[in-house]
C-alpha cells in the first residue's frame, strides 16, 4: 500500500517490476534518488557524514532509485524500503552526469563509478552506484579505499549543496 | 545702577513634558510596555555579555556539543535506513578526548554527527566551506574538507592524540579560510 502516492493501477504499473526487463541505459539527464534522514540536515543541506550511505560498505554498490522509472517520492515507499515506513526522511537527487566518473586513489589506482540497474520485484527503479577499476558493470564490484570514498562524498556534497532536498507529505 | 531685563518666562509645556514623558507619549508608558520581565532582562544581559566573552561562548558551544554526544548514544543500528552501524565505544572515547583537546586549543567545532560508515564525525564550517574529522569504528581517523569553489581533499591522521589533532586543525583552519 503506497504512502506518498494514491494507491491505484498507475502506482502499481510504475513502481512494481511487472515482468519488465533490466535496462542498463542511463541518460546523462536522468536523476538518481536517495533517502536521507531529515534530522541530520544542516542549514537545510545534507552532510557527507550522514549520506556516506554511499558507503560501499557492502558487497554491492549503494542503492538509489532512477527517475526513468520512478517519481522521487517512490524511494520513500515501503515497496522500495523493504516494507518499512520512512516518514522522517527527505529525498536527495543527483544527475547521472554529476556522478564523478573516475576518482584516483593515493595508491595510484583509479576507481570508476557507474550506475547499474538492479530492479526488485516491488521496486523496478532500484539501481546501484557501481564501482571497480575497469568501469565495467559486468565486472565484479570493488569497494574503493577510504580516500576514494571520501573524495566521492565530498564531490556529491558539493552537488547536493546546489539544490534543496525534496520533502514529501504522506498522501494518506 | 540696577540692570533691568525681561524676566524669562517659564515654558510650562516643555517642563510638563519632561516631568511626564509617558503622558506626552515621548516614551512608552508602563502600561504600554507591560510588566517588567526580570528573567528576560537577565537573559538579555547574559546574551549581551556572552557575545562579548569568547570564554562563555566556547563554554556554551561545548555544552551543546556534549548534549549532542549524549543524543548520539541513542542512535540505533540502521539509523540511515541503508544499514549504517551505530558508533562504537572506541569512537565515543576518541571524540570525547578530541573535544577536550579542541577546548584546550580554544577551537569551536560546529557539530557532531554519526557517520554512516560507522563512527562519529566532528564538523567545522565557515560560510559555505566545510570540514569534518571522522573517528571510525575501525580506529582510523580521516579528514574531509571542501567548498563550493574548492574540490574535496582528504587525508588520514597518523594518530588521535592532541598533537595530531592540532596539526589537523591547522590544515582545516587554512582550508576553511581559503
Amino acid at each position: 500500500m503506497p504512502v506518498y502516492s494514491p494507491d491505484g493501477q498507475s502506482y502499481q504499473d510504475r513502481v512494481h517490476q511487472n515482468g519488465r526487463p533490466v535496462d542498463q541505459t542511463f541518460g546523462a539527464g536522468e536523476h538518481l534518488y536517495r533517502r536521507y534522514p531529515k534530522q541530520y540536515l544542516r542549514d537545510g543541506k545534507p552532510v557527507p557524514l550522514a549520506f556516506q550511505a554511499f558507503s560501499f560498505e557492502r558487497a554491492a554498490g549503494h542503492s538509489v532509485n532512477r527517475s526513468k522509472y520512478s517519481l522521487p517520492e517512490d524511494v520513500l515507499e515501503p515497496d522500495c524500503c523493504d516494507g518499512n515506513f520512512r516518514p522522517e526522511y527527505v529525498v536527495l537527487q543527483i544527475l547521472v552526469s554529476e556522478l564523478p566518473a573516475e576518482i584516483p586513489a593515493s595508491s595510484g589506482t583509479s576507481y570508476r563509478i557507474r550506475p547499474v540497474h538492479r530492479p526488485k520485484e516491488t521496486c523496478y527503479s532500484h539501481s546501484e552506484i557501481w564501482c571497480n577499476e575497469q568501469g565495467d558493470i559486468d565486472q565484479p564490484y570493488q569497494r574503493p579505499p577510504k580516500d576514494v570514498r571520501n573524495l566521492f562524498y565530498g564531490e556529491l556534497a558539493r552537488v547536493f549543496a546546489k539544490r534543496n532536498p525534496l520533502d514529501f507529505a504522506a498522501a494518506r | 545702577m540696577a540692570l533691568l531685563s525681561h524676566a524669562q518666562l517659564i515654558d510650562y509645556d516643555n517642563a510638563e513634558r519632561r516631568r511626564h514623558p509617558a503622558i506626552y507619549r515621548e516614551v512608552p508608558s508602563s502600561a504600554q510596555i507591560g510588566p517588567a520581565e526580570t528573567n528576560e532582562i537577565f537573559k538579555q544581559q547574559l546574551l549581551s555579555s556572552s557575545h562579548q566573552s569568547r570564554y562563555l561562548e566556547l563554554e556554551q558551544a561545548f555544552i551543546e556539543l556534549r548534549d549532542q554526544m549524549a543524543r548520539l548514544r541513542l542512535v540505533r543500528e540502521n539509523w540511515d535506513s541503508y544499514g549504517a552501524s551505530r558508533p562504537d565505544e572506541a569512537a565515543f572515547s576518541a571524540v570525547e578526548a578530541a573535544l577536550r583537546a579542541f577546548r584546550d586549543m580554544n577551537v569551536r567545532p560546529n557539530g557532531i554527527m554519526p557517520s554512516a560508515e560507522g563512527g562519529i564525525g566532528i564538523m567545522f564550517t565557515e560560510r559555505e566551506e566545510y570540514a569534518h574529522i571522522e573517528f571510525d569504528n575501525s580506529g582510523e581517523t580521516w579528514v574531509l574538507t571542501y567548498g563550493p569553489d574548492r574540490p574535496a581533499t582528504t587525508w588520514q591522521l597518523p594518530s588521535r592524540n592532541a598533537d595530531s589533532l592540532r596539526e589537523a586543525w591547522n590544515r582545516i583552519s587554512a582550508s576553511l579560510q581559503s
